[in-house]
C-alpha cells in the first residue's frame, strides 16, 4: 500500500525537481552574468591614471591660440601601455574654456568611423579651471550615481603633451550613443544636449510657440539623428508645462517625463548646491534630454557640475524659484512644486540626499560604524589624497597651491553641514 | 540672382540678329587659348588691329566692341554672363538652384603692335562672394591684369597677374569650355591665375610655343580661406603642333608642362590641396600639412577635325611633408592625379571651333561627352590609411565623374549648356551621398560672351 501510494509522490516529486533543475539550468543559460566593461579600467576612480598625447607641436600651439574654436587635431593617445593611433582632440567647455589648460574632447572615431578604444567612441577631459578643488564634478556625478541614476563615469588623469607634464585633468565619460545603449538598452532615439549661448538671455522652459526651431537645434542641440531631430514631441512637452490646466498637468505631463526621476534630478542639483544646473543662476543649463524612438517619454540626464559646491553649505533649496522674479523661474519646476504631492516628494528626496550624504561607512549593519564622517566628507577626502601631488605639481592650473588646499577645506565644510542645514530648511517648509 | 534673367534674355533675344556680324571676325590658326595669346598681332583681334589703316578714332564691331585710336592704340571691350539653373544630386541644404554665376568685364588693348594688355575684373563671382566661408576661395575679384611686351614672335614677356601656364583646360578662357564645369583636375590640382613675369613665344613657324615663368605663390586654385597654399613658383609649358591644317581638316596640339612651388607651414592653416565635389563643392578630401616642394605635371592632348574634337590631360601633383608628424618627424609625400578624356561632335555640321560658330540663324548643336577621375593619396607609409591632415598613409579617396550634355550656339555670344553629370566618391565616409552612392546632378547654363 504504502509503495503504492507513495509511487505518485515520488513521482511528483521527481517532476518538481526537474522542472526546477531544468528551470534554474535555463535561467543560468538565458541570462549569464553581464561581460566585464572593457572601459572600466579606463575609469577606474581607485587611481590617478597617466594619458600621453603625441601632437604636432604646431598643433598644440594652434589649439591653445584658437581655443575658442571647435577644430579637431590629429594625435596619438597613449594609457598604460596601449596605444590609439590618429584619434582626434579639440578644444571644448564653454565658461572653462582656457588657452593655457584646454579642455578637451578625445574623439576615437574622429578620422575612420569604425575605431574605438575599450569600446568607447571618445571622452572628455575636463580641465576644472573654474573648480579650484578638481574633484567638484567627479564627487556630484559619483553622488548622482549613489542614489542609482544615471550619470557619466569619471576619474582623473595625469595629461602629458608630447611627454611634458601638462596638468590634472578629469576623465569624463561622453553621453553619445554608446552611453545610453549601455545604460538605457538602446539608442536609436534622438540625444539632445541642452546649449544655450551664454550671450543670449536666460531661458526658463517657457513656451515660446508651436515653430519647432525656436528649440532645436538650440538651445536643444541634438546629437544623435541629427538630420531629423523630430522636435515636436519637445515642443508638446514645453507647452504642455505651460497650457495644461493644475489638474491635468501630472496625467499630461507623464507621457513626457518621469516626474519622480525629475524631482529627484533637480534635488540632487539642489543639495550639491549646483548654481549652473537645471535651476541655475543663469537659467536652466547643462543637461542632456533623451528620447526614444517609440515613445515621448524624455529621460534627463547630469552634465557638468564643476560649479557644484562652491555656495557653501547653505545654498537655499528653493533658490531661483521663491527668491526671483516671476518670469525668472523655471517653468517646470513652478509646476512641480505648485503641486502638494510633487512638493513633498521633493522635500522628502532632499532629506533623503542629506541622510545618504551623512551616511558613515559601516562594514556590517551589526557593527558600530567603522569611520563616523559621512559618505560626502569621506569621498572628498579620498579624491583629495589622490589628486594631491598632481594639482600641486599642475604647470597650467588656474589658481595657487594655496587656493587648492582652501577650496578643499571648503568642501570638507560643506560635506559637514550641508545635511543639517538642508534638513532645517525642509523642516521649515513644511506647513 | 533672378534680376538678371532679363537681361541675359534680351541678351539672348538681341544676339540672334547680328549673328552674321561675329561669323567672319575669327580665323582660327592655333587652338584658342586665349590668356595665353589673346592679341598675338598676327592672329584673331590682334588682325583687326593690324588692319587699320585710317587714321583718327573709330568704333568696330568685330568679336566684341573695339576702340581703334590709329595705329597707336586699340581697345577690346570684353562682357561674360553666365547664369546658371542647377540642381546638385547630393542635396545639400539652402543650395542656391538659380544663380549668377558670373559676371566679368574687360578690356584687351594694344598700343603700336608692340605692346598688348588685358584687364579683366569680376563683377560677381560665386566662390569668391559665396557666404559660406568655407566655400570661398581667396582669388581677387581682379582676374587677368598684364602687360605684354612683344620683342618677336619667339620672344616676348608677360608681367602681372595672369594664368600659370599650366593645364590645357585651365588656360582654356572660362567662356569657351565645352562643358559648364572644368574638370576637378583642373579645378584643384592645376594652378590658375597669379603674379608673376614670364617669357613666351613661337619657334619653327608655330610650331612650338613655349612659356617659361616665376610666379609669387602658386595660383589662386591652391589658396582658399582655409588654404594657405605655396609660394615661390617656376613654371614651363611647351606647346607643339604636329599637324596643324586649320583651313582644312584640323589641329592635333600637345602639350606637357611643369611647375614646382615651395609649400611653407608658417601658417597656422594647411596648406595641401582639397577635392571638393562638382556642383555642391561637398569637401571630400580635407587638405593636408605640407612642406618642402610641391611638383607638379601635366600633359594634354587637343584635337580638332572638322566638326569633331576631342581632349585628354592628365595631371600629377606631389606635396612634400617635411616635419609634419606628430612627433614633427617627416612624412611621406601626399599626391594627387587626374585625368580626363572628352568629346565634342558638332551635330549641325559647323566646324569644331571655340567657339562654334553658326552658319543658321537657329544656330549650332553640339553633344559632349567626358570621363574624368581624380585621387588624392599618398605613398603608402608604415601605418594603416587615416583621413586626419597628418597621416602617416593618407587614406585614399578617388571621386569619378561622368558628364553629358548639349550645347546650343545660338550665335557668336550666346551659348545655352545643359550637362548631366554624375559623380561617386569611392570613400562612403567622405562622400556627400548616403552610404556612398553615386549621385546625378544638373544644370543649365546661360551665357553671353562679348
Amino acid at each position: 500500500m504504502s509503495t503504492h501510494r507513495s509511487g505518485p509522490f515520488v513521482f511528483f516529486c521527481a517532476i518538481a525537481l526537474a522542472a526546477l533543475f531544468g528551470a534554474r539550468q535555463a535561467v543560468a543559460q538565458t541570462t549569464p552574468p553581464p561581460a566585464p566593461d572593457p572601459s572600466d579600467a579606463f575609469f577606474d576612480d581607485t587611481v590617478v591614471h597617466e594619458i600621453r598625447l603625441a601632437i604636432n607641436s604646431r598643433d598644440w600651439v594652434t589649439l591653445k591660440s584658437n581655443y575658442l574654436a571647435n577644430d579637431y587635431y590629429p594625435c596619438d593617445l597613449k594609457w598604460g601601455t596601449q596605444t590609439v593611433r590618429n584619434v582626434g582632440i579639440r578644444s571644448r567647455g564653454n565658461g572653462s574654456r582656457s588657452g593655457v589648460k584646454p579642455g578637451l574632447r578625445v574623439d576615437f572615431d574622429r578620422y575612420t568611423s569604425s575605431q574605438k578604444f575599450l569600446g568607447l567612441k571618445s571622452f572628455v577631459l575636463r580641465n576644472n579651471t573654474q573648480d579650484q578643488t578638481n574633484m567638484h564634478e567627479r564627487v556630484a556625478m559619483l553622488f548622482f550615481k549613489r542614489q542609482g541614476m544615471l550619470a557619466s563615469r569619471e576619474a582623473h588623469a595625469r595629461l602629458y603633451i608630447n611627454n611634458a607634464y601638462s596638468g590634472l585633468y578629469t576623465i569624463v565619460e561622453a553621453v553619445d550613443k554608446l552611453f545610453l545603449e549601455k545604460n538605457l538598452g538602446e539608442d536609436s532615439g534622438t540625444l539632445y544636449k541642452y546649449d544655450y549661448p551664454p550671450t543670449d538671455q536666460p531661458y526658463y522652459l517657457e513656451y515660446k510657440g508651436p515653430d519647432s526651431a525656436l528649440y532645436v537645434p538650440l538651445p536643444f542641440k541634438p546629437e544623435t539623428n541629427e538630420t531629423d531631430p523630430q522636435p515636436a514631441p519637445l515642443v508638446d512637452m514645453i507647452r504642455t508645462i505651460a497650457e495644461t490646466s493644475g489638474a491635468l498637468f501630472r496625467q499630461q505631463m507623464a507621457q513626457f517625463l518621469d516626474l519622480s526621476k525629475f524631482v529627484k534630478h533637480v534635488a540632487v542639483e539642489v543639495f550639491l548646491a549646483d548654481s549652473d544646473g537645471f535651476l541655475g543662476d543663469w537659467g536652466m543649463n547643462n543637461f542632456y534630454l533623451y528620447r526614444p524612438t517609440d515613445r515621448n517619454l524624455f529621460t534627463i540626464l547630469p552634465w557638468d557640475k564643476s560649479e557644484a559646491f562652491k555656495d557653501g553649505p547653505t545654498y537655499e533649496i528653493f533658490r531661483n524659484i521663491d527668491d526671483v522674479a516671476e518670469a525668472n523661474r523655471n517653468r517646470l519646476m513652478t509646476r512641480v512644486l505648485a503641486d502638494p504631492e510633487l512638493k513633498n516628494l521633493f522635500l522628502d528626496t532632499l532629506l533623503e540626499l542629506a541622510r545618504s550624504a551623512s551616511e558613515p561607512l559601516v562594514v556590517a549593519p551589526e557593527m558600530t560604524p567603522t569611520d563616523t564622517r559621512g559618505w560626502l566628507e569621506r569621498e572628498t577626502e579620498r579624491e583629495y589624497s589622490q589628486v594631491r601631488d598632481a594639482v600641486l605639481a599642475d604647470p597650467e592650473k588656474a589658481y595657487t597651491n594655496d587656493e587648492f588646499e582652501a577650496a578643499v577645506e571648503a568642501m570638507r565644510v560643506f560635506a559637514r553641514q550641508r545635511g543639517d542645514f538642508v534638513k532645517a530648511a525642509v523642516a521649515r517648509a513644511r506647513p | 540672382m533672378l534680376k538678371w534673367t532679363p537681361v541675359a534674355v534680351a541678351a539672348l533675344i538681341l544676339g540672334v540678329p547680328v549673328t552674321g556680324a561675329g561669323q567672319t571676325s575669327r580665323t582660327l590658326t592655333t587652338i584658342p587659348t586665349p590668356e595665353l595669346v589673346p592679341l598675338l598681332s598676327n592672329q584673331g583681334g590682334g588682325q583687326q588691329g593690324g588692319q587699320q589703316g585710317a587714321e583718327g578714332v573709330r568704333f568696330v564691331w568685330a568679336d566684341s566692341p573695339s576702340l581703334r585710336f590709329g595705329r597707336a592704340l586699340r581697345l577690346d571691350f570684353k562682357f561674360r554672363l553666365q547664369e546658371d539653373a542647377r540642381k546638385p544630386g547630393d542635396v545639400p541644404i539652402d543650395f542656391e538652384t538659380w544663380e549668377l554665376h558670373r559676371l566679368r568685364v574687360g578690356v584687351d588693348g594694344e598700343i603700336f603692335n608692340r605692346l598688348q594688355f588685358s584687364i579683366e575684373r569680376e563683377l560677381y563671382e560665386r566662390e569668391v562672394e559665396d557666404a559660406e566661408e568655407e566655400l570661398q576661395t581667396r582669388q581677387t575679384l581682379w582676374k587677368d591684369v598684364y602687360a605684354d611686351v612683344n620683342f618677336a614672335d619667339s620672344l616676348q614677356l608677360r608681367a602681372g597677374q595672369f594664368k600659370i601656364p599650366f593645364g590645357g583646360e585651365t588656360l582654356t578662357g572660362v567662356s569657351n569650355l565645352d562643358f559648364v564645369y572644368r574638370t576637378l583636375g583642373s579645378r584643384y590640382l592645376t594652378p590658375s591665375r597669379d603674379i608673376g613675369l614670364a617669357v613666351h613665344g613661337q619657334l619653327f613657324d608655330e610650331g612650338i610655343n613655349y612659356w617659361v615663368g616665376g610666379f609669387k605663390h602658386d595660383g589662386d586654385n591652391s589658396r582658399s580661406r582655409k588654404i594657405q597654399g605655396g609660394d615661390e613658383t617656376v613654371a614651363a609649358r611647351v606647346t607643339a603642333q604636329p599637324w596643324n591644317q586649320s583651313g582644312g581638316p584640323g589641329i592635333l596640339e600637345i602639350s606637357t608642362a611643369f611647375m614646382r612651388s615651395a609649400v611653407s607651414d608658417a601658417s597656422i592653416l594647411p596648406n595641401g590641396l582639397r577635392g571638393r565635389t562638382v556642383m555642391s563643392q561637398f569637401t571630400f578630401y580635407e587638405p593636408v600639412f605640407a612642406k618642402g616642394h610641391r611638383t607638379r605635371f601635366e600633359a594634354d592632348v587637343d584635337l580638332i577635325a572638322g566638326p569633331f574634337s576631342s581632349r585628354a590631360e592628365y595631371i600629377w601633383m606631389s606635396d612634400e611633408r617635411l616635419e609634419q608628424g606628430f612627433g614633427s618627424d617627416d612624412l611621406p609625400q601626399a599626391r594627387a592625379r587626374a585625368w580626363y578624356v572628352s568629346g565634342a561632335m558638332v551635330v549641325t555640321g559647323e566646324r569644331k571651333n571655340r567657339p562654334v560658330e553658326p552658319r543658321h540663324w537657329l544656330g549650332a548643336l553640339e553633344v559632349v561627352g567626358r570621363l574624368e577621375r581624380i585621387r588624392f593619396a599618398g605613398v603608402p607609409g608604415e601605418d594603416t590609411p587615416f583621413r586626419n591632415p597628418r597621416a602617416v598613409t593618407i587614406f585614399p579617396v578617388t571621386d569619378e565623374m561622368v558628364t553629358l550634355g548639349v550645347n546650343w550656339y545660338v550665335n557668336r555670344w550666346v551659348k545655352m549648356q545643359a550637362n548631366a553629370i554624375r559623380e561617386h566618391i569611392d570613400d562612403p565616409e567622405r562622400s556627400p551621398a548616403p552610404n556612398g552612392v553615386a549621385f546625378w546632378s544638373q544644370i543649365v547654363r546661360l551665357q553671353l560672351a562679348l
